[in-house]
């Protein structure tokens, strides 16, 4: 049985770097598999930070358009997941993750 | 010990938030000072060690109550709001709709500037609470006091009536992961999610509520029922419940859980606040479906059944409308809440009706 904080750094590689195997191990199956019932959170996970990020920079959103810019923001998110829950100043790295985004 | 600390301390006696003296409240309002709330005058108090003739007649400034079941009780009303967002900021200063109070995201205000500018000229004609989604109270690693401190100062700024948390993580190794994530229901995450309660009550010096989570998983290793869990941490603690009647189905249905015996495991006393809100359904392959709380549409009748059920439980319970994804136009919430004003209605007559008889 894991400890509350092992499986908290477990389901932090599953959600930030898709290695989802170890955490998936622990969860009950029931019909649905582990794998199938953590790509909810990792989809609200990188979808609520890709709506920040979206928030934080309009004008590029335009430039680059919706997919492309989906795709850097999954990229910037998984490389620099946010430090705090107050997101006002998350993705100042964010333009200058990408070389199409400056 | 000076007069401050003295004041400090028999405001703790008293319950108060907050107290001075009678002369210099009124020196205040001379000079211009308008609270939110109007303070509830107490004369003739005595404050221990403090003997100066003159300064008899103190006057307290509003005692925070922990709950607030009636209308004519406490800060926010046994009645229907709305969760506002950004979009509805302009529209809800001009046109001023009648709704009982509004609730925001506590992490949306924090960095002052517009918004906060906003929320505090809303806050001048509705009562407003502060639901956080970022302490994360399930975090083994402990709470960031940085985070806390945000919450505090935004609640200084707002004086919210309830402020409320979830019975989730978000964090772990000092990163935030942007979701309530479930937390196995063991007995080492009980005593830490009652610790970091007892902390964040401690450093606000007001009760919060924790909020039932919706979920698409279950740990293996998860010992002790959802409903027992979040009572546990209630009675242990003191916190309040704000019940998620929409989370409550959603978890059921996607465990195979009764939604109405979790219901009943929840303590009445302890239920300071209702849920109401919109999710969808995720075909998962083989037939399966996943519930998701997407807070994307209309309340479902299911939901409004159980809702109902709620209220027949736990009496007329402050209750909101949550919409956060393709939020609609202002009149679209205002109806929904006015649907759950109906039944909250309904709910005060049974209560004068059980009084009755």
């Amino acid at each position: 049985m894991p400890t509350l904080l092992e499986l908290q750094r477990a389901v932090y590689r599953g959600l930030v770097a898709g290695e989802d195997g170890p955490c998936a191990a622990h969860v009950v199956a029931d019909g649905i598999a582990g794998q199938a019932r953590l790509s909810v959170y990792r989809n609200t996970f990188i979808g609520n930070l890709t709506t920040a990020l979206r928030l934080a920079y309009p004008a590029i959103h335009r430039l680059v358009g919706g997919p492309f810019f989906e795709s850097a923001a999954r990229l910037f998110i998984e490389a620099q997941p946010p430090q705090s829950a107050w997101l006002d100043e998350y993705g100042a790295g964010f333009p200058d993750s990408s070389p199409a985004l400056h | 010990m000076n007069l401050v600390a003295k004041l400090e301390k028999h405001a703790k006696s008293e319950g108060a938030r907050a107290l001075t003296t009678g002369e210099a409240y009124a020196l205040a309002r001379d000079q211009g000072y308008r609270p939110a709330r109007a303070p509830e005058i107490r004369t003739g108090r005595k404050v221990e060690g403090v003997t100066d003739p003159a300064n008899r007649g103190w006057t307290l400034d509003v005692a925070y109550r922990d709950r607030c079941r009636r209308e004519d009780e406490g800060p926010i009303p046994a009645k229907a709001g709305i969760g506002l967002r950004f979009p509805h900021h302009a529209a809800m200063l001009d046109r001023r709709p009648n709704i009982g109070w509004l609730e925001v995201h506590t992490e949306n205000y924090m960095g002052g500037g517009g918004p906060l500018g906003y929320l505090e000229a809303i806050r001048a004609h509705y009562p407003i609470s502060l639901h956080g989604v970022g302490l994360s109270l399930g975090s083994a690693e402990g709470l960031d006091a940085a985070h806390l401190e945000r919450i505090q100062q935004t609640a200084l700024r707002i004086e919210p009536a309830p402020v409320s948390e979830h019975l989730s993580w978000s964090v772990v190794g000092g990163r935030y992961l942007a979701d309530l994530l479930p937390l196995p229901m063991t007995e080492e995450a009980l005593e830490i999610v009652c610790r970091h309660v007892d902390q964040t009550q401690a450093y606000l010096r007001r009760r919060i509520l924790v909020e039932n989570p919706s979920s698409y998983l279950r740990w293996r290793h998860s010992m002790i029922p959802e409903w027992e869990f979040l009572a546990t941490v209630a009675n242990r603690t003191g916190c309040g419940i704000l019940c998620d009647v929409n989370n409550i189905y959603v978890s059921a249905a996607n465990h195979g859980w009764d939604p109405s015996a979790y219901l009943a495991a929840l303590p009445p006393a302890a239920i300071g606040e209702i849920h109401l809100a919109g999710h969808s359904t995720r075909a998962l392959g083989d037939g399966r479906v996943l519930r998701i709380d997407d807070h994307s549409s209309h309340v479902i009748p299911a939901v409004w059944t159980l809702y109902a059920e709620a209220l027949a439980r736990f009496g007329p319970v402050p209750t909101l409308i949550e919409w956060d994804t393709d939020i609609p136009a202002l009149d679209v919430l205002l109806d929904e809440a006015s649907h759950a004003a109906l039944l909250l209605g309904n709910a005060r007559q049974g209560v004068r009706d059980a009084d009755a008889a």
